[in-house]
């Protein structure tokens, strides 16, 4: 909210200097945004007024923080009002058919104004704000709005059917032109203003019909003044989509008992600006009163709470300061208090104990630390996984990145997943900002895919990137399930090219190293591999991570049909696991002691046939291996000259030993031959030569 | 006599030359050749030795003596000789073997972590180091937990604070950690030291808004916790984490779940609280928001806010990365631009 300081001036005096005023309403809870000088020597100070004051949405009622603050007091208009003629009751007729939405409603009727261009005082102080002149009726309502911030309305009486009001709730279907110059269709959850006929003149506490509006033919007027219910004025704003500074205010909670003043003062305004003859009376509507509270204040809770040493005395004249009523109870050292009308957000002891915080000052609380028992949540392990994961992989050479956690729906068709996969089981968000972020995402793959388009249309094109976060399905419960995944990428050349060495380009066995290299760092050590049938992978390069007997996820090419559609140029590896599951495979490592006799090493290159796969192999050397073959691994695959078209030679490397003597040759020799006898029954595998 | 003095010349010449010959030598190869020539099996005081025993007994000793010191004087001259060839030849290859330091070195390419992860991870240790436990909870919330229970009533403005995305009626993005804390204690009894990261959601995009972004909650539920120990508390982590000099202050403002609330700005870090750009000319940066936990919410799990008190606080980690890093552009940070990412 702007405030011009000078019209400030008219309710309080101010001696600080503008700069020590806008520090002391920050520090008081108005923070001061911006301050802009004007050219005809007046200061606008932008304040931040937060949901819960809305008695600090008008000039006055920032002067009124002001004269808390500083003592100086406080003025505010008084009313002198003419009322000539006929009683108000005989000119109009009001009926309020739902007073849970609407308390209170008070009018007066103005005859015979004329209705101009405002004076010059009126529309500079509205322009000075941002405000639009309209005519110098309407202005003063808007005036008094800004002034005052009770939203009050003219409507021209003589276009009011029957010259009378009806507050009703809306129906269905109805419409009404608004002073927007929209027509807008009223849902039952709107509060409505109709005239004595029923049609609607304007929606309660948001904006005027046009149809009623104050012209210049118009000579008569009724004003409103009335107390909506926030939530109502809410309802209303929200079903048609319309945010005005009136029901801006309503929302925030108006003075009750504060509308008759704003309502004889519009009167008054308007027969000084506009001429016309006010009405006798008026009319007031307000069956059930408000009850005044009474709060409990226990001086040793404010300095319990807020770690102070303030006095009763010193509490008891903050609060005065600020329209509150103190009372001591029962002659202890409680007191009972009452806060003025207009502040509606103070109810519990907690909130007078936050005004005497703020106004006592924030800086004067003391600095301490508390001293106490550790704890007694449970400590979240996750995350520390998740650092344990970013160290692997960054030392991998993967940069992490961070995208949101939204999801494309269109790329799931993309990414070719079928529509009874789960990962279809999509969390679609109602309101997204745009078609593209509609959904949570129930895989990381597409973002990463999406980071490799970026960066290849900038002229990166090695790219090695990894992301942690949570995947979201929806299930049965009310909440999805929320799982946390770490994806791969890499496309590209394996490393930067240098002098030293060839770049070469990265390949499936990259990605799966870097997964295999993680599995061990993190001694996940129950986990084989399998060929696996992902939707989005290429057939032939992609495999299921089993760990401890479950799917801990992928590790494939991107299909070439995905990498089009998605528009990235291949090739491009991915991988996508689940933390979770990563986490719970993680086992504890304990010495083995060292070796203390030599060990024997022996290769043995098998020509097999080209379908056999190395795991097939292995298998079989680890189980013919016996106790005394201490490792095996594999050093070379070859296919092509001097090997039949249908075979393919592995050569593996076997390393033996005996933990309690050294092997001799003859032993070696005959385990060997052992392997290579059992790898030839069960696979056809001969030796090499 | 005559003997021997035809013996010591011709000697003394063989001493001459052999010495004159090492010193020639270049290298160790050369230095061997001589040794072999005077000293080897076949070599010329080898074979002057073998001469000895055609002297008479009387004149063994005196030849012996001189042969001796000669042989002697020829290998200390070959030893002297190797080790000062040898030196020359391991410069020599030390010369050869010298690469351009100033050609780039082989690197493996490592990875960088996230700034936001970065700054988030450093936050999390510091108060870690304070005791403060790390918690979590879903990001797709109840209303119940991200609203009600947190004391912001069904169709109140407080709601327009945080423009919510919703799932279902009920179901919502949560638009801050703080439903972090209603689980929390909701499972767990007082004390309660917690500090909760994660991702929020608002439905807001410009320039310096992004739909999803980082928060850190912190809460502290114990006997006896004042507004006093929220300001040490915080101020301890600022001076961590922006240096011991910053200036801290804090101002009333409002949350729906906290009262008396808090925003705390620290002395803008670009300025140094002259006022600039970033503050807005202020001097002052707001980071986090703070206060102590509303009886209200006590309540909603359970807990009596006559018998416990508490504080609460909750900052961004984009605006704190932003600062750190001097990032003026939200939007950079969820672009994965390697060149972006590389920096860090």
């Amino acid at each position: 909210m702007i405030i011009s300081l000078n019209w400030l001036k008219d309710y309080v005096d101010i001696q600080l200097s503008p700069e020590e005023l806008s520090h002391r309403l920050t520090m008081a809870g108005l923070e001061i945004e911006g301050r802009e000088d004007t050219a005809d020597g007046d200061i606008l100070l932008e304040v931040n007024v937060t949901p819960n004051r809305p008695d600090c949405l008008s000039v006055f009622g920032i002067a009124r923080e002001v004269s808390a603050i500083t003592g100086a007091s406080l003025r505010k208009p008084e009313i002198a009002l003419k009322e000539e003629g006929e009683a108000v009751s005989s000119l109009t007729r009001i009926e309020v058919k739902d007073y849970l939405s609407c308390p209170r409603y008070a009018a007066r009727v103005v005859t015979g104004v004329k209705v101009g261009e405002s004076p010059e005082w009126l529309r500079k102080r509205l322009q000075a704000i941002g405000q639009r002149s309209v005519n110098n009726v309407v202005d003063i309502t808007n005036y008094l709005l800004f002034e005052m911030g009770h939203p009050t309305h003219a409507f021209d009486y003589d276009l009011l059917a029957e010259k009378g009001i009806v507050v009703r709730r809306g129906t269905e279907g109805e419409l009404l032109t608004a002073l927007d110059g929209r027509e807008h269709e009223v849902c039952e959850d709107t509060l409505l203003i109709c005239d004595g006929g029923n049609t609607p003149v304007a929606l309660a506490g948001v904006i005027g019909g046009l149809d009623s509006s104050v012209t210049e033919q118009t000579t008569n007027i009724l004003i409103e003044s009335a107390y909506f219910h926030p939530a109502m004025v809410r309802k209303t704003a929200k079903c048609l989509g319309i945010k005005t500074d009136s029901s801006y205010r309503f929302e925030r909670g108006v003075d009750v008992e504060g509308l008759i003043y704003s309502l004889d003062r519009v009167a008054q305004l308007v027969a000084e600006v506009a001429g016309g003859t006010v009405a006798k009376g008026r009319i007031d509507i307000y069956p059930s009163p408000l009850a005044e509270l009474e709060i409990a204040l226990r001086p040793e809770r404010v300095n319990k709470i807020l770690g102070t040493d303030i006095s009763g005395e010193r509490i008891a004249e903050i609060l005065r300061n600020l329209s509150f009523c103190v009372k001591a109870l029962n002659s202890g050292p409680d007191f009972f208090v009452t806060p003025p009308p207009f502040r509606k957000d103070v109810e519990v002891e907690i909130d007078l104990i936050e005004e005497i915080a703020r106004i006592h000052g924030y800086q004067h609380i003391p600095v301490t630390l508390h001293e106490g028992e550790p704890s007694t949540a449970p400590v979240s392990r996750s995350q520390d996984m998740v650092k344990e994961l970013r160290g692997l992989l960054t030392a991998q050479g993967l940069m992490e990145a961070v995208n949101f956690s939204f999801l494309n729906p269109a790329h799931l068709d993309h990414f070719m997943i079928p529509a009874d996969d789960p990962l279809r089981r999509i969390v679609a968000i109602r309101n997204p900002l745009t078609a593209e972020q509609g959904a949570m995402r129930s895989i990381l793959i597409p973002s990463l895919v999406e980071n490799l388009r970026w960066n290849q249309n900038r002229g990166t094109r090695d790219v090695r990137i990894f992301e942690i976060a949570r995947t979201f399905i929806a299930g049965s419960g009310s909440l999805p399930e929320e799982t946390m995944h770490l994806a791969c990428l890499l496309s590209g050349r394996q490393h930067e090219p240098h002098w030293l060495r060839k770049a070469a380009e990265m390949t499936f066995f990259d990605i799966k190293g870097i997964v295999e290299e993680m599995l061990d760092l993190l001694s996940v050590t129950n986990h084989t591999w399998r060929a696996a049938s992902i939707p989005f992978l290429h057939p032939g390069m992609s495999a299921s991570l089993v760990v401890d007997g479950k799917d801990a996820g992928y590790v494939g090419a991107l299909h070439p049909d995905v990498a089009e559609a998605m528009d990235v140029q291949g090739p491009v590896f991915v991988a996508e696991l689940d933390v979770t599951i990563l986490a719970e495979g993680r086992t504890l490592r304990s010495y083995r002691s060292l070796p203390r006799f030599p060990a024997a090493d022996r290769d043995m290159a098998l020509l097999v046939d080209a379908a056999t796969s190395a795991e097939d192999v292995l298998a079989i050397i680890r189980q013919a291996g016996g106790s005394l073959m201490e490792d095996v691994s594999l050093f070379d695959v070859y296919r092509g000259a001097n090997i039949p078209e249908d075979k393919k030679s592995m050569a593996f490397s076997i390393r033996y030993r005996d933990p309690e003597k050294t092997l001799s040759d003859a032993e070696v020799k005959e385990m060997h031959a052992g392997i290579l006898d059992r790898v030839n029954k069960a696979l056809g595998a001969e030796l090499r030569h | 006599m005559d003997g021997m003095s035809t013996v010591n010349s011709s000697l003394d010449k063989i001493r001459q030359e052999a010495l004159q010959e090492v010193r020639e030598a270049a290298t160790i190869a050369a230095l061997e050749q001589v040794r072999i020539k005077y000293l080897g099996k076949k070599g010329a005081i080898t074979a002057l030795m073998k001469e000895m025993g055609s002297l008479s007994p009387e004149e063994r000793p005196a030849f012996g003596a001189v042969i001796n010191q000669v042989k002697q004087d020829v290998e200390t001259s070959i030893e002297e000789c190797r080790t000062t060839v040898r030196r020359k030849e391991r410069e020599e290859s030390l010369r050869a073997e010298a690469v351009d330091i100033t050609l780039p070195g082989y690197r493996r390419g490592v990875g960088t972590v996230h700034p936001l992860n970065r700054v988030c991870q450093d936050i999390i240790d510091t108060f870690t180091s304070m005791g403060f436990s790390v918690a979590e909870g879903p990001e797709v919330e109840l209303d119940f937990y991200n609203f009600e229970s947190l004391n912001f009533p069904p169709n109140h403005p407080a709601r327009d604070m945080q423009d919510t995305f919703f799932i279902s009626e009920d179901v919502v993005l949560r638009t801050h950690t703080s439903p972090v804390q209603i689980r929390v204690m909701e499972r767990c009894k007082p004390p309660v030291k917690i500090i909760a990261p994660g991702k929020v959601y608002r439905c807001d995009a410009d320039v310096t808004h992004t739909p999803m972004f980082h928060q850190i909650e912190g809460l502290l539920v114990d006997e006896k916790v004042t507004f006093s120990d929220l300001k040490g508390t915080l101020e301890f982590f600022i001076h961590r984490f922006f240096g011991p000099e910053t200036g801290v202050r804090f101002r009333p403002s409002f949350f729906p779940f906290t009262e008396p609330s808090a925003e705390v700005d620290i002395q803008c870090v670009i300025c140094g609280g002259k006022g600039c750009r970033v503050c807005k000319g202020t001097g002052w940066l707001e980071i986090l928001g703070a206060g102590m936990v509303h009886p209200n919410v006590f309540r909603s799990v359970g807990y009596d806010p006559e018998e416990v008190t508490g504080f609460a606080f909750g900052m961004g980690i984009e605006r704190i990365t932003m600062l750190r890093y001097r990032i003026d552009d939200i939007r950079v940070l969820f672009e994965n631009d390697l060149r972006f990412l590389r920096q860090f």
